[in-house]
């Protein structure tokens, strides 16, 4: 059977995952990149998802936490927090995140959770600290 | 190679579902849907099929990329489903999972942090890259590597401009008249500082990035040069729109007066874009037209059309950009102030919209995946001297860090067609969420295993789903010409009608496409005729062969090579496979 399925491979060439990057592919980019850009803005807009604003909002908070969690799952040098926070906010469009409504709110609700250990909770007040966000 | 990283990953999952579970009511906590998608195959390197899993809003898929390594790529469903079953012609079928919705947050929370860990990652990696040219540079006194976001305002050389003073002003006003002295001091104590105690010259480079702005905001410099995107030249602001701009011009400026004092380490690159953005809002009220900042990264690709891909690729996405930007346009700038957000996604659109001009006019294309934020960078003298032996060896040893980082880099993410392919990842991934494999086991309803049979191959992976784990909604998205089929049929079409759309040569709904070789009869429709058609298919492109011989002189060769890549493809068709579908240069409905 295995072999079946390799001769059948074999006449294919490949099987798939192929990058869409790339210069034979430019058209393709370029309309993913505008469908992306101008499509995700109407569903974000009309999919307004409750307490936490639009979709994009709410993705925008979901990358957010799964960030706070790489965060504390790995030790860390001075300023990687602020960095990573940048590079999340990046992939959103999104430079200024300490204005951006959701940053700290999820972060703060993190730092509240119990089931939160002494040690990461720490880590994260420091954090907090640290971008001015504690007295 | 998910396995090793999730392991360090899972006390943070589980602290996220207890915490989802504890937390209700936040928005960012409700449980998204999740799908796998096995998208059918086609033509060269999509011919086994693809695979992807739809959490929510987004799509993830490993990617093969440069270099032989398989990369975890986050798209919009949208985009995905334009690409894949529009342009790519390709049928998708999702099997949406039946999870509890922890479950369902889980997964969600576990693909996303694998795919931030991995840009994250490949960040650092840029990172010691950067690093090694930088003492490169401090070595031989060249200008180093340009400052992103450094570029955004004018140089030296240009004069003041009345957004610049107006800023100026308001900085004055409120952080003191020194403001900018002040700071360039400090800087300059932390630049001295800096670059003589640490390998790494990240944080420098962040203090080169601030200095260069804390300067452009003491000269009151303009923007720089061919940094605005002059949205529609024609189309003069509207009073809500003119309100909306005012209300986002004077946050910006609140921005950069609060960012004056975040702690931020990079927090020059923020204070550049608000500036920046400060001054084309203005810019835009004094012209009464919209513009807005270009977003491409300096590193964008170039590539330029011919003169077919102008004017059946971009020339139609010129015109549904133009459609799409005019209504964001409208809904983003309201009257209200907008978020940065959605002010961001206006600014983008923009941007691409002006390419696709660029493109239906036959002009070189920027393209870039991914959300788009003004950067343009610019190079800058460095402000230090450093020992000429001591910046040598620390870019040596930084070339040696980076090539170790990127190897250990490919190693862990190198693709292998059976063992490690979109398929065997995603079921990494999926399972991967879930601390052990029984959890894992009970949240799906059964399991899966990538490496068992042929579950390699996106198809079998997707029977292997159909029939092992709980599946709540099984869902077909057709590709283009089958959707436009099933569209022709419902309006009543004659027999004739869809006789004639079964041959590229006379169907109405495609045109042929050199890509996907010359061929005589579509078979994904049809089964039981395939082989016939295959036949007739491998006929047709053997005998276009012999005069594309003949027209090798001429044509160099493409008539010969598009109809025996027809004859190839045409050879599953023999034994009851299909694989060719045809593609498309574009497609008008965003379905």
């Amino acid at each position: 059977m295995r072999a079946t399925a390799l001769a059948l491979f074999a006449l294919t060439l490949a099987a798939g995952c192929a990058s869409i990057e790339g210069s034979s592919e430019s058209a393709a980019d370029s309309s993913a990149g505008l469908v992306e850009a101008l499509v995700s803005p109407f569903e974000s807009s009309s999919t307004s998802s409750g307490s936490g604003g639009t979709a994009a909002g709410v993705s925008y908070q979901q990358d957010v936490q799964a960030f706070v969690c790489s965060y504390l799952s790995a030790p860390s040098e001075p300023g990687d927090f602020a960095r990573g926070l940048t590079q999340v906010a990046q992939a959103h469009g999104v430079s200024d995140w300490e204005s951006q409504p959701g940053t700290f709110e999820v972060i703060e609700a993190s730092v509240s959770d119990p089931a939160l250990d002494s040690e990461s909770r720490a880590r994260l007040e420091l954090e907090l600290e640290a971008l001015g966000r504690r007295d | 190679m998910l396995a090793a990283a999730m392991a360090l990953w899972a006390p943070g999952l589980v602290l996220w579902a207890q915490a989802a579970a504890d937390l209700e009511g936040a928005s960012w906590q409700r449980a998204p849907e999740v799908g796998f998608i096995h998208v059918e195959g086609n033509v060269d390197a999509a011919a086994g099929g693809h695979a992807g899993l739809r959490v929510g809003p987004h799509v993830y898929h490993f990617m093969q990329t440069g270099g032989g390594t398989l990369r975890l790529s986050r798209v919009e469903w949208p985009a995905f489903r334009h690409v894949y079953a529009g342009l790519k012609n390709r049928s998708l079928h999702l099997y949406y999972l039946d999870l509890d919705a922890e479950d369902a947050r889980r997964i969600a929370a576990s693909a996303a942090g694998v795919w931030i860990e991995q840009e994250l990652e490949r960040e650092r990696i840029s990172q010691l890259a950067q690093d090694a040219a930088w003492w490169q540079a401090l070595a031989t006194g060249d200008s180093p590597p340009p400052l992103e976001c450094a570029g955004l305002l004018a140089g030296p050389q240009a004069p003041s401009s009345a957004e610049g003073i107006a800023l100026r002003a308001t900085l004055r006003a409120r952080l003191g008249e020194d403001f900018a002295a002040k700071r360039l001091d400090w800087l300059e104590a932390v630049i001295d500082q800096v670059s003589g105690a640490e390998q790494s010259l990240l944080s420098l480079r962040e203090r080169c990035t601030e200095r260069e702005v804390v300067l452009a905001l003491q000269r009151a410099a303009p923007l720089a040069d061919a940094v605005l995107v002059d949205v529609s030249p024609a189309q003069p602001l509207t009073p809500a729109e003119r309100s909306s701009l005012e209300l986002f011009r004077d946050q910006q400026s609140d921005r950069v007066v609060a960012l004056w004092s975040s702690s931020r380490p990079d927090r020059g690159r923020a204070l550049a874009v608000a500036a920046a953005r400060h001054h084309a809002a203005s810019r835009s009220l004094v012209e009464g037209r919209l513009l807005t900042l270009d977003g491409f990264p300096d590193s964008a690709q170039l590539v330029r059309p011919d003169a077919d891909e102008a004017r059946l690729a971009y020339a139609p996405l010129e015109r549904r950009a133009r459609e799409g930007l005019a209504a964001m346009r409208a809904g983003i700038l309201d009257g209200g102030l907008p978020t940065e957000l959605d002010f961001g996604r206006l600014e983008e659109a923009a941007t691409r919209c002006r390419e696709a001009e660029r493109g239906a006019a036959g002009e070189p294309v920027r393209v870039c995946a991914g959300r788009l934020l003004p950067s343009r960078g610019r190079a800058t003298s460095l402000p230090i001297h450093v020992d000429t032996e001591r910046a040598l060896a620390s870019a040596a040893s930084c070339q040696d860090q980076w090539e170790a980082a990127d190897a250990a880099w490919r190693g862990r993410h190198g693709y292998a067609l059976l063992s490690r392919n979109c398929a065997t990842e995603l079921v990494d991934l999926l399972q991967a969420a879930f601390p052990d494999g029984d959890q894992a086991r009970l949240a799906l309803g059964g399991s899966l295993d990538a490496g068992e049979g042929f579950a390699f191959v996106p198809w079998v992976l997707a029977r292997q789903i159909r029939t092992e784990i709980r599946v709540r909604e099984v869902q077909l998205v057709p590709s283009q010409r089958r959707a436009a089929l099933d569209q022709l049929a419902r309006a009543g079409a004659g027999r004739w009608e869809l006789v004639r759309e079964g041959s590229p040569l006379t169907s109405k709904l495609y045109t042929p496409r050199a890509e996907d070789g010359w061929f005589l009869f579509f078979t994904d429709d049809t089964v039981w005729n395939r082989p016939l058609c295959g036949v007739l298919n491998l006929t047709y492109g053997l005998a276009r062969s012999v005069v594309g011989l003949f027209a090798l002189p001429f044509d160099g060769g493409e008539e010969a090579s598009a109809s025996l890549h027809g004859a190839f493809y045409s050879l599953p068709e023999l034994v009851f496979w299909n694989v060719r579908k045809g593609t498309y240069d574009s497609v008008e409905a965003m379905r």
